[in-house]
């Protein structure tokens, strides 16, 4: 079984900072997005059942190939880099564009996996688009894969019901982060890993150029804005446990965290 | 002059002990290759000539004595018991050799050669009583016969009170066949010796000035004489069956607990040759480094075994060191995990590695099976064979992984073992063989993944580590290149609102004594520690690895630390990683501010208060006074002890990587603790670990005692004492 899975380098948004009023993005600390790692993962649990091979495709900045060892460290196989020449200012159209070329210059495929979403953007959209690029059925937010014979049978997480669905394959999958608990490669894995294949791509490698993706791209910056969010500092003590039981409702609710 | 049928038991006896040696001796170095088992036989015997030919040889005659003979640390953990068991050693010791010299002078015996008499002494009587004559009596012989007797005696009663101790006061443990069976075995040998001796004295009527030097028996005999016996057959008998008994004795050696006499002095010898205090644990503080990052990156050849899958993975040294053990209990005892209810005995866990370690024998007959069927191409038993031989090897039944970390490396089982085995060695290597293969739940491996991303177990943003110490007058490496002192913080007080409060404290102290100090600020990364002790051994060395090469840019000599597991990485495993550094923790360091007059004290406290040791001060590097001494000079009360305190500290239950994650148990080791100190009746409980002040406040919570009890860090204390 081949199985594609597409990972983001993501900037680690718990170490990013505002600086008067501006995210600070130039060096900004980033890491592969965890829930791409919990489709890795499942790629490994369907490989160890059903044998096949992983491979791990990226778009994003030279520097992912740190993260893509971790991947590769883990049970990936063989690594795939398209190098971003925009430095993370294309849209999912552009992003998709890219990664679905990339797939056709490999040698097909059976399954894509993907994260439910990254969790830098958390845009949910890489996934479903890249599926209808590639003109594959996608199964969205699964929450466990079985293969039987040349179906997928994959359950859904959809907030208030679980769906179960049966689709043939080759199709695209997007995985919650709930599928399983990605495994940590320890240091000699890692080390072991720095000799599996990364394969670099530019984006004319894919007949791509900057000007092309940016015209993809519908996403336009104006300008990028940092807000900090102060803790309410509420606390609510010296009270009977009903009495403050109310009080700390009422506040959810003024806040929007409950809803009536 | 013919060899006796006792002879020939204790002969036969000899043979099966030797053969039964050889096997666990086998299991000590099966499945090192030639050329390693090769290496490990000349690493012994060249440690034992530089042993042997340096200042070691005074700590190994002081260990002969000290350690085995007067078991040293066995009478400081309980005086009675540990005298009996001195003064049952060296009777034993002093009647064998007593023996040996008899047999040169007994002159019936004189034609046997050597190795023949050498079955026969411990049957000397038996020559000797039925055929010497007053006129040859001699005072020398009169003294053999009396430490004889009394020596037997010794002897009896001791086992006798083991046996009681087992049988009926239950201290320790469960009734064990083995146990008594080694207890019995020894008494029916001397009972049965005596009884012969006694038989003797009356079958040949033996002159009582003779007699009374065998003052036992020949008190049996006064009394036994009248009864119509046939005393001659008799004297036949039991000198026989006390033959059988002695064989059985010898035989038994090394299949059952009695083997503890041979390596016991070996490990014991061990710890001396390191030269280590008996108030200092000899295994912990400096875990065993399977590989060193530095040489794989150079070599590119990362195929490296860490961690423990089954008991081969084992050293050699690591395989004795088990075999001591003769299930005292005392670890367990001793165990907090175990007290709080935690699916971990340390002794259960010597116990089953222990079994598995005999195993290694029957292993390798399959395995060579298997390649006997392989030559004869029987093919349907090469893959059972060689699947067996495997799977009796594997660890996973012996060593659960809830057991494994379970585990708080707080070492108070080392401390008391009496044979000095290093009950959570294995524990740690199976933790590096679990997190090898990723066999670990979600919070490990976040515990992990927050290290290895963040630097810290919190998984705080890396830029969140110098918050604690915004507002306050503290330089950084960078601003104050030239410092006497580096203050290490740790990750705990660098991210922990509570803990904060240490660090904050101690640059108070620092300022007001004018020490010229400086932090790392941003440029700090956890010291490993929590990563060691979980068993990722390769992310540890990178991050000790990047530490030391930070702190060596600036040329840093002097740290200084309130954190004492910081504080044993820093200064006891760096160092085999290139970081040599003087460090100094925080409770001698401001004992030694405040003896020099350095800071001001502007008032005492009044509160009586408690002094917990944490084990990796304490245990683990021997620093008992410091704190104590301190808390002394700041206050007008005496500091009261728990009553676990000292090298039998009780865990808070942070240690080994427990602080940040949960293991089933009844209940928690700090509210254990707490329990203690609410009976003793204290307001104050003063720590130097913040580790514990974290475990401890949180049984606090548990206990609704917040506000009752108060919970200090010395240091806090201090700075109290001499105002902001």
């Amino acid at each position: 079984m081949k199985i594609v899975v597409c990972a983001k380098y993501a900037l680690d948004v718990a170490e990013l900072k505002i600086s008067s009023g501006k995210p600070v993005l130039e060096g900004a600390r980033r890491k592969v997005s965890d829930i791409d790692k919990n489709a890795v993962e499942a790629a490994i649990s369907i490989k160890e059942k059903y044998g096949g091979i992983i491979k791990v495709l990226c778009f994003g900045p030279i520097s992912a190939k740190e993260g893509l060892k971790e991947l590769l460290a883990m049970g990936a196989d063989e690594a795939y880099l398209i190098e971003d020449p925009s430095e993370g200012m294309l849209d999912t159209a552009a992003t998709v564009e890219a990664l679905a070329l990339a797939i056709q210059k490999m040698d097909g495929f059976d399954l894509i996996l993907c994260g439910e979403a990254t969790i830098d953007g958390y845009t949910s959209q890489v996934g479903p688009r890249l599926a209808e690029r590639l003109k594959v059925p996608q199964i969205t937010y699964v929450r466990s894969i079985k293969i039987d014979g040349n179906n997928v049978i994959a359950e859904r997480d959809l907030e208030d019901v679980y769906q179960t669905v049966k689709v043939p394959m080759p199709l695209l999958i997007t995985v919650t982060r709930e599928i399983n608990t990605p495994r940590i490669p320890n240091l000699m894995a890692i080390l072991k890993a720095s000799k599996k294949p990364i394969t670099i791509w530019k984006i004319e490698d894919l007949g791509l150029s900057k000007d092309k993706l940016e015209q993809i791209s519908s996403l336009h910056t104006l300008s990028l804005e940092g807000f900090t969010v102060e803790r309410k500092r509420i606390i609510i003590k010296d009270k009977p446990v009903d009495e403050a039981v109310q009080e700390l409702i009422s506040y959810l609710l003024k806040e929007k965290v409950l809803g009536v | 002059m013919e060899i006796e049928l006792f002879s020939i038991f204790y002969m036969i006896g000899m043979a099966i002990a030797v053969v039964g040696g050889g096997i666990r001796v086998w299991n000590w170095i099966s499945s090192f290759p030639i050329s390693e088992s090769y290496k490990v036989i000349t690493d012994i015997v060249k440690s034992a000539f530089s042993t042997f030919f340096s200042k070691k040889i005074c700590y190994i005659i002081k260990g002969l004595f000290l350690g085995i003979f007067t078991k040293a640390k066995l009478r400081s953990s309980n005086i009675s018991n540990g005298f009996f068991k001195v003064a049952f050693i060296i009777a034993y010791l002093l009647l064998i050799i007593a023996y040996h010299i008899k047999v040169e002078n007994i002159p019936q015996l004189k034609s046997f050669p050597i190795y023949i008499s050498f079955f026969i002494a411990p049957f000397a009587d038996f020559y000797f009583l039925s055929k010497t004559s007053i006129e040859s009596f001699t005072i020398a012989d009169a003294f053999f016969g009396f430490i004889h007797d009394f020596f037997a005696l010794i002897i009896i009663s001791y086992l006798l009170f083991m046996i009681y101790k087992r049988v009926i006061r239950r201290v320790h443990l469960k009734i064990n066949f083995e146990d008594i069976f080694c207890d019995a075995i020894i008494i029916l040998w001397f009972v049965s010796k005596l009884m012969a001796e006694t038989s003797t004295i009356i079958a040949f009527n033996i002159h009582s000035s003779i007699a009374k030097y065998w003052f036992f028996s020949y008190a049996l005999s006064t009394m036994l004489k009248n009864l119509n016996l046939p005393w001659l057959t008799l004297y036949h008998i039991l000198w026989n069956i006390s033959g059988l008994f002695l064989g059985v004795l010898i035989a038994s050696i090394p299949f059952t607990k009695l083997w503890h006499i041979i390596v016991g002095p070996i490990q014991i010898l061990r710890r001396y040759s390191i030269g280590e205090k008996p108030i200092v644990i000899s295994f912990g503080k400096k875990l065993s480094k399977p590989f060193d990052l530095r040489k794989l990156l150079e070599t590119e050849s990362f195929e490296v075994k860490i961690g423990i899958k089954t008991i081969k993975d084992m050293s050699w040294r690591q395989r004795i060191s088990l075999e001591p053990c003769i299930r005292c209990g005392r670890c367990q005892d001793s165990c907090p995990a175990y007290a709080a209810g935690r699916e971990l005995s340390p002794m259960e866990v010597v116990l089953n590695l222990n079994s598995s370690l005999k195993l290694i024998f029957i292993s390798d007959i399959l395995n060579f099976m298997a390649h006997v069927a392989k030559w004869l191409n029987f093919k349907n038993y090469i893959s059972s064979l060689s699947e067996k031989s495997e799977k009796l090897l594997l660890l996973n039944g012996k060593l659960k992984d809830e057991t494994v970390w379970s585990c708080t490396t707080c070492g108070a089982c080392v401390a008391i073992c009496p044979v000095d085995i290093s009950n959570f060695e294995p524990l740690i290597e199976r933790r590096r063989f679990l997190v090898t293969e990723g066999k670990l739940d979600s919070i490990k491996m976040d515990i992990l993944k927050n290290l290895i991303e963040k630097s810290n177990p919190y998984g705080m943003p890396i830029s969140d580590r110098d918050l604690w110490m915004k507002n306050l007058s503290v330089k950084t490496l960078k601003e104050n290149p030239n410092p006497e002192y580096l203050y290490w913080v740790g990750c705990s007080s660098s991210y922990d609102k509570r803990n904060q409060n240490i660090a904050k404290s101690m640059v108070n102290i620092l300022n007001k004594a004018g020490v010229n100090f400086v932090v790392l600020g941003l440029e700090e990364r956890c010291c490993g520690d929590t990563l060691r002790r979980m068993g990722d051994e390769g992310r540890f060395q990178e991050l000790a690895l990047a530490n030391i090469e930070v702190l060596k840019s600036y040329n840093v000599k002097k740290i200084i630390t309130h954190c004492p597991h910081c504080y044993n990485t820093l200064k006891n495993e760096y160092k085999e990683f290139g970081g040599d550094f003087e460090v100094i923790h925080h409770s001698e360091f401001l004992l030694n501010l405040l003896k020099m007059g350095k800071i001001k004290l502007i008032k005492v406290i009044e509160e009586e208060t408690l002094y917990h040791d944490p084990c990796y001060l304490g245990r683990y590097n021997g620093i008992y006074d410091a704190p104590r001494i301190l808390l002394q000079m700041i206050s007008n009360l005496k500091v009261k002890e728990f009553e676990k305190h000292h090298v039998n500290s009780f865990c808070c239950g942070g240690g080994g990587g427990n602080v940040w994650y949960e293991v089933p148990e009844k209940e928690k080791m700090s509210v254990l603790r707490i329990k203690e100190a609410e009976k003793i009746g204290v307001n104050l409980i003063s720590v130097a670990c913040p580790y514990c002040i974290t475990m401890l406040e949180d049984a606090l919570k548990t206990k609704g005692l917040e506000g009752k009890i108060k919970i200090k860090d010395i240091a806090e204390t201090l700075s109290e004492v001499i105002g902001e």
